[in-house]
Parts: structure tokens; sequence; C-alpha cells
């Protein structure tokens, strides 16, 4: 269906108009500001049955298409359409482990000498950084307040743990920008770590 | 006397044309005609790019094979992608994506899931113009999905719906021509246009298929049909369907789109201005007529 772009905006009243198109058959109306019609019926009936050209074309607006009803029974449903302006908080008791494995978070400033908030769509502030062809994998942990330091040390601890085989973990406190870099991919790692803290 | 030589200067000078820029060149050996290489990698560095480059991770454009027509050039065509620039590509949605956006209420389940709700959660993008068609479920995650949801999406395996409605919920996979798909996507930008609402056209002849078939919860097949392939369902997979009536949010779970409709409860023709807050709908028997077929 090949629509042809003639539409005009005026803000607030509208008036009805319809578009001519290619095939005959799939006539579409637009509401739409405007003076300039192609009045396709009586230039159907001008042209015939058995011609194969686009009839003459005329500039009117039908009477009747002006005419509209106003209603506001039917509100409800286009307030369902509009988006919120804002992320909305999810609820929850704090520490509940939701169905699809997110956690409501539980700690709060003060519990430890650190505070990892969680970003402003309620995940946690862990990422992998990683440069396509190289193998270079970085996992930053950012948003973290209070003693940073403290934290990075708790890290090294857990990594360590786990990782017994590995000798060396290459990290990267960088204070002002309240971030921590390790050299590796531990984004679960640290996610579970942060979980069972409470952030 | 002048001499033979200077003669025939003389003549040949009477005879040829006018000096001018057209009949006018270079000596042989006067230009340098060599060829100055082209790119960082390219040109005449034989593949290694200048000052030893190619020794350090300094690497060249993907597909280039050191100055040989590289293989993605070789070949104007393949024919096992023919037909690609008339199919659609669906956004991939996991259950497991579904089950988080639900769980933090990023996405609102007091109204039935569809396109517009999906992309009002901000987290997705669609592009009709690119030949995306909408969203596709993914099985990823079926096993903790434990909300009851009304959900229509683009497309669904087997999988993805019996685990929709083992929670008691409704699933049905409709089509979004391109226009239609950007009315839907993005309805306050579509309102603010002044356009009435148009009809969402029928699926092209190699989808048409898909959305007329039952086991896909397609939204042009017989609704007995798809109420017999639910129940048939949830046989294979070992689940009791469970009782909509006996659910509280059964209004929301049993409502549906017509064919025709894009945004629940609005009709094609009407004009939406929410400037004023109110809805225009035509009075013209033709226009209705028209809108309503």
């Amino acid at each position: 269906m090949a629509l042809k772009p003639c539409v005009r905006q005026l803000g607030g009243v509208a008036q009805v108009w319809r578009c001519v198109s290619r095939s005959i058959a799939h006539q579409t109306y637009r509401i739409t500001a405007g003076n300039t019609c192609h009045d396709i019926n009586d230039a159907q009936k001008a042209a015939g049955p058995t011609s194969a050209r686009l009839p003459r074309l005329r500039h009117t607006i039908p009477e009747s298409y002006e005419k509209v009803e106003v209603s506001t029974a039917e509100w409800s449903y286009v307030e369902r359409l509009l988006p919120l302006k804002s992320i909305p908080k999810p609820t929850g008791n704090p520490g509940e482990v939701m169905p699809s494995g997110w956690v409501v978070p539980s700690a709060k400033p003060g519990d430890y000498p650190y505070f990892v908030p969680r970003s402003a769509n309620h995940m946690l502030p862990v990422y992998l950084l990683h440069k396509p062809i190289l193998s270079k994998h970085v996992t930053s942990v950012k948003h973290v307040q209070g003693d940073i330091f403290a934290l990075s040390e708790e890290l090294r601890e857990h990594l360590t743990q786990l990782l017994p085989s590995r000798k060396i973990i290459n990290m990267r406190v960088h204070e002002p920008h309240q971030m921590i870099q390790i050299k590796g991919q531990f984004v679960t790692e640290l996610k579970e770590f942060l979980l069972k803290k409470g952030f | 006397m002048t001499s033979s030589g200077t003669e025939k200067a003389l003549s040949l000078l009477r005879r040829l044309p006018r000096v001018s820029i057209g009949n006018l060149g270079p000596n042989p050996g006067a230009h340098n005609e060599k060829r100055r290489g082209r790119g960082i990698y390219g040109g005449k560095t034989h593949g290694a790019g200048s000052g030893g480059s190619g020794q350090r991770q300094n690497f060249m454009r993907v597909g280039y094979e050191t100055g040989n027509t590289p293989f993605y050039l070789r070949f104007s065509y393949q024919t096992y992608y023919k037909g690609h620039h008339l199919k659609l590509s669906y956004t991939p949605l996991c259950m497991g994506k579904l089950q988080m956006m639900i769980d933090t209420n990023r996405l609102r389940c007091d109204v039935p899931v569809d396109v517009t709700q999906l992309m009002a959660t901000g987290l997705f993008s669609i592009s009709p113009q690119q030949k995306e068609g909408g969203f596709m479920l993914e099985n990823e995650g079926i096993d903790h999905f434990k909300a009851t949801i009304n959900i229509e999406v683009q497309w669904a395996n087997e999988a993805v719906i019996a685990s929709v409605e083992r929670n008691g919920g409704f699933i049905t996979t409709a089509y979004f021509d391109p226009l239609s798909l950007t009315a839907a996507i993005k309805p306050v930008e579509f309102f603010g246009r002044g356009i009435a609402i148009p009809r969402r056209m029928l699926p092209p002849q190699h989808l048409i298929d898909y959305y007329s078939d039952p086991k896909n919860r397609g939204y042009l097949a017989d609704p007995a049909e798809v109420a017999r392939e639910r129940f048939l369902l949830a046989q294979k997979y070992g689940y009791e369907l469970p009782d909509v009536n006996a659910s509280p949010n059964k209004d929301i779970l049993l409502e549906r789109k017509d064919p025709r409709q894009i945004f629940f409860g609005l009709e094609p023709g009407w004009v939406v201005n929410l400037k004023d807050k109110v809805i225009l709908k035509p009075t013209d028997p033709e226009l209705k007529e028209h809108f309503a077929s």
C-alpha cells in the first residue's frame, strides 16, 4: 500500500481528509488540517468504470468528513499507552529473592565501611570491559562509596580463596571515580559477593 | 641561405595549428607515474602498515588480506541469503529478562502486555524502517518464569507458549505492518502527528500461515482451536491448565485486540488529541465503513 505523504499539522482542531494511494482499493484516510484534498469518488464517476487512468483531481474536502464526535469515554485506554516519566521503584522485602534471581537490596550505609548502591536500573554496578580482538578483560565495580580500599582488600581475599592457582590479582583502585578494576573476568563472582553482603 | 633543417622547421610551423594547452604534452619521463599507496594499512605497505606497525597490535580492517581481493569482496552475492531484504528480524526477549522486568516493576502487569508496553519500559529499541517486526520470545529462563500475564508478541515457540500458559497466562502472536508498528512503539509521537489511527494490515503471504495457526497462538486463528491447542499443550508438557475464571485478573487476561486494531480500546479512524485530552471520532458513514472494514 503506497501512501502519499500529504500531512500538514496544526495543533488542536483537526479536519478529516483523504489521501490518494496508488491502488484505489486501499484508500486511507488521514485526519489533519489542510485545505487540499483529492476527491476520488466524484472523479471516479466522471471517469467511468472502464477508465484505467487516474481520474482528474479536484481540491475539495467533503463537508461530511469535517464533522467529528468528541469523546473522553475511552481516555483511560490512552493513558495506558503513555510511558512513565521515571524508572519505577521495585517493591519487596529487603533480601527477598525474586523468581528471576533479582535480589532486593538489604544493606544500608553504615553496615560496612563502604557502601555500593544499585545503578539507576536497580542492578548491581559490576561491569565487564572488553576490547574487541585483544584478550583484555577488565571487571569493574563502580559507585563504591566510603572506604573503597577496605572493599578492594576484601575482594582480593575473596578472589584468592576462589582461585588458589592464581598468584597475582591485578587490581586498580580509583578513589575519585569510586571504582575498582580487576584484570580478568569476575563478574559472576563479584556479583555473588556483593549480594551476600546485601548490596 | 637557410639550411634544410631550418626550412623544414619553418614549413612545419606554417602548417601546424596554434599552440594551445590541447596540443601540448610533457616530455617522456617528465612525470612520475608511480601510484601512491592509500590507507594506513593498505597501499604500498605490503600489508604491514608503516614503520613496523604490523609487528605491534595495530590491526588492519576486518577482512583485509594484505592486498589481494578479500574473500568478502570476491563474491558479489550468495544464494544462501536470497530474499533477505524481504524478511523481518525480531528483537529477542528472553523469558528471564521478562521475569526480571516484572519483578522490578519495570513492566506493568495491570494491563495486557504488548509491543507498546514493552517499548514503554525504555529498555528496547525497534526500528520498523530497518525491517524489524517487533519482539520474539526466547527460551532462556522459561524454568523460572512465574508471572501470570496476558502477552502479545510477534514470534514465540512452543516451549515459551507452554511456560506462559502453565502459570495461567495467555500468549498471542500478532503481526504489525511497518506503519502500524511505528505507531505502536511510540504512541505519544504518533498521536502528536494528528493522524487518524490506521487499520493494521494483514501479514504478507509468507507469514499469514504462521499467524493463522492455533499452535502458534496466532491472532488470526480460530479462538476455539486455540483453546483446544492450549489443552493439548498442557497434556504434552504435563501441567494442569489453571482456570481463568478463578483468577483475580480475569478481565486483563481475556482482553484481546481485533486484527485491525493497533491499541487496546482505540479503534482505527480515531484521532487522539493529547493536548485537550479528547478523542475525535469520524461521523461520516463512508469513513466509518472504511475504518471498520
